[in-house]
């Protein structure tokens, strides 16, 4: 993955969930990861057009999607309903949006797709001939990865 | 056979001389006696087709040793069987153009000509009369041997045909299980075999996976060695194992090609240009796997630049550490690197350090990315990839070279480290000039 990408997509994470959690988030050290990934439970997906060609998932288990929707809401929410979906759907446009706004200063131009969100056990992603930078996120509610596969298109 | 063996079944046979006679007297069944190195030998006479006599056979490569060859028999086409070589009896060196006698055998509709020493002639006996083989046969393999029969004095030893050739298909098989045998046989051996210093080799090799994630495969063996025997010389006496990380990095310390992690001086950057290969290309296209802090890659795409001026460049530069890579758009370059080759090249910032101009930044894409995944890059006329496959397990070299073999254009160059090559006999062809060595496609 080109070099300029990575840091948007880190500082949008950090900056975003700092801001809508409140509490410290941690950033975990990056790393690669080809292709085929374990998916936690909850995954939101954000596909991205343009320059480049590939999707943004944020990753995180059941649990710490609850507990973030009820913290974005400011109530506890019982079960993982249309609200907490839109919730954390909304988180991934969020992180996504200002990823993207920010490398459009740096002059990439792409565009993203609304979010899908997909939940349930046992679930496996795998992308053909990319590898993904995994952005491990430690908050306050749970671990969220950011998992961004693109490349440039040639 | 043995002589105890001969002199006892004689003993059996004067003893009951009357019966015998009686028996043979019933002749039911005839074979077709000859010789083998001196020894009485038989064939059933249902199974043997004619005899003949030839020569100058035609030979097939590829088979087993005791197939001699082909031959023409009034339009078909049988393979011939020696059968000395078979059962493992000397043989003389064949002259060139002798004439062998041939018994013409078939088994199962498949015809076969065995050549023998001499061929006898035909006796009858009673089946009766034939005897199990004895277990102590010595020159054939007993599972051949149909039985032992005696007739006028003599013992002939009679063959099992349709054993020997239904077997030959299994036989080969054995062999290859054999010889498959032989190589783990081989291949473990040296390691039983190993003097001192190739048992400290081995701990060194060891030693460089563990502490320096270096892996010693074909590509680097040969510095490994040379370095290993210095290594030892310089540490005389003491234990030439190398203990913890400073070690292994000590030992590696010589291992590391020109100019790493710095700009290439002018002379190592013509020496590169002489290996480019002339190209009128609008686009060259060129991956440099493991840029590192990105120095290579800026050295180059100058060099490009100089070769191919009218060419668009592009060069993918990949590297797995984060932190080396995420610096290497912004690189600057300190004064005294600017030779007279990189100053047409360079503009000075706004903070006033210098670095290269944006024509130069625009041909490289910097990238993380580690190149045991899976590599989504155009089709390449340059890889460049020093100091980086020595650093991976056997099993990804292996991969990554085939990825490199699938993407190198034909006349594409490949340039390793200075203390790395490619493994012989494996499509690729070697140039040396000028201190550096590239690969390109046999």
């Amino acid at each position: 993955m080109r070099v300029e990408y990575i840091n948007p997509f880190v500082e949008a994470a950090y900056n975003i969930l700092s801001e809508v959690l409140g509490g410290e988030i941690k950033r975990g050290e990056l790393y690669l990861k080809s292709s085929s990934m374990p998916v936690m439970g909850v995954a939101a997906l954000v596909g991205l057009a343009g320059d480049v060609e590939g999707r943004v998932i944020f990753d995180m288990s059941l649990e710490t999607a609850m507990k973030i929707a009820s913290q974005m809401n400011q109530e506890q929410l019982k079960e993982f309903d249309d609200l907490a979906k839109a919730t954390i759907t909304e988180l991934a446009n969020m992180i996504t949006a200002q990823a993207v706004t920010k490398l459009h200063d740096l002059g990439f131009r792409f565009d993203l797709t609304p979010p899908a969100l997909f939940t349930g056990q046992n679930m496996e992603i795998s992308d053909h001939e990319v590898e993904a930078l995994i952005v491990p996120m430690e908050s306050g509610q749970g671990r969220v990865e950011v998992n961004v596969a693109i490349r440039d298109r040639m | 056979m043995t002589e105890i063996e001969t002199k006892s079944a004689q003993g059996q046979g004067d003893g009951a001389a009357d019966e015998r006679i009686e028996r043979i007297a019933v002749i039911d069944y005839k074979m077709v006696t000859f010789s083998l190195a001196g020894k009485d030998y038989a064939i059933d006479i249902m199974q043997v087709k004619e005899i003949a006599k030839a020569g100058r056979f035609t030979y097939v490569p590829n088979t087993s040793p005791f197939v001699l060859g082909v031959y023409n028999l009034r339009g078909e086409i049988i393979p011939i069987i020696d059968l000395r070589i078979f059962f493992n009896i000397q043989t003389k060196a064949r002259e060139r153009d002798a004439v062998e006698n041939l018994i013409i055998v078939s088994v199962d509709d498949q015809t076969f000509g065995i050549v023998v020493d001499v061929i006898d002639k035909v006796v009858g006996i009673s089946q009766s009369s034939i005897q199990p083989p004895h277990p102590l046969f010595g020159d054939i393999n007993i599972k051949y041997i149909h039985g032992v029969v005696e007739n006028q004095g003599r013992l002939y030893i009679l063959l099992d045909v349709e054993r020997i050739f239904s077997s030959r298909a299994k036989e080969a098989e054995e062999a290859a299980a054999r010889a498959i045998e032989e190589t783990l046989v081989t291949e473990q051996k040296p390691v039983e075999a190993q003097s001192k210093a190739e048992l400290g080799l081995s701990f060194v090799t060891d030693g460089l996976a563990a502490l320096a994630k270096f892996y010693v495969t074909a590509i680097n063996e040969r510095w490994v060695g040379e370095r290993f025997r210095e290594w030892r010389d310089a540490r005389r006496g003491k234990d030439a194992q190398l203990a913890n990380e400073a070690e292994a990095r000590e030992f590696l310390s010589s291992f590391y090609s020109p100019f790493t992690g710095a700009l290439w001086s002018d002379a190592y950057a013509k020496a590169v240009m002489a290996h480019l290969p002339d190209s009128n290309a609008k686009q060259i296209n060129v991956w440099d796997v493991g840029c590192g802090k990105g120095h290579e890659s800026y050295s180059l795409a100058v060099v490009l630049r100089e070769r191919y001026p009218n060419a668009r460049v592009r060069i993918y530069a990949n590297d797995s550490d984060l932190l080396a890579i995420s610096n290497a758009p912004m690189l600057t370059v300190a004064e005294d690197q600017a030779t007279p080759l990189y100053k047409p090249y360079l503009a000075k910032g706004t903070s006033g350090s210098l670095s290269f101009s944006q024509q130069i930044k625009d041909t490289i894409l910097f990238e993380y990315h580690d190149c045991t995944n899976q590599n989504a890059v155009p089709n390449m006329d340059l890889i460049v990839c020093r100091d980086t496959l020595s650093f991976l397990n056997a099993k990804q070299q292996t991969a990554v070279i085939a990825c490199f073999t699938e993407r190198l254009k034909d006349n594409g160059v490949v340039i390793l480290g200075a203390n790395e090559a490619m493994p012989q006999r494996s499509g690729w062809l070697r140039h040396v000039e000028a201190d550096v060595v590239s690969f390109s496609k046999e």
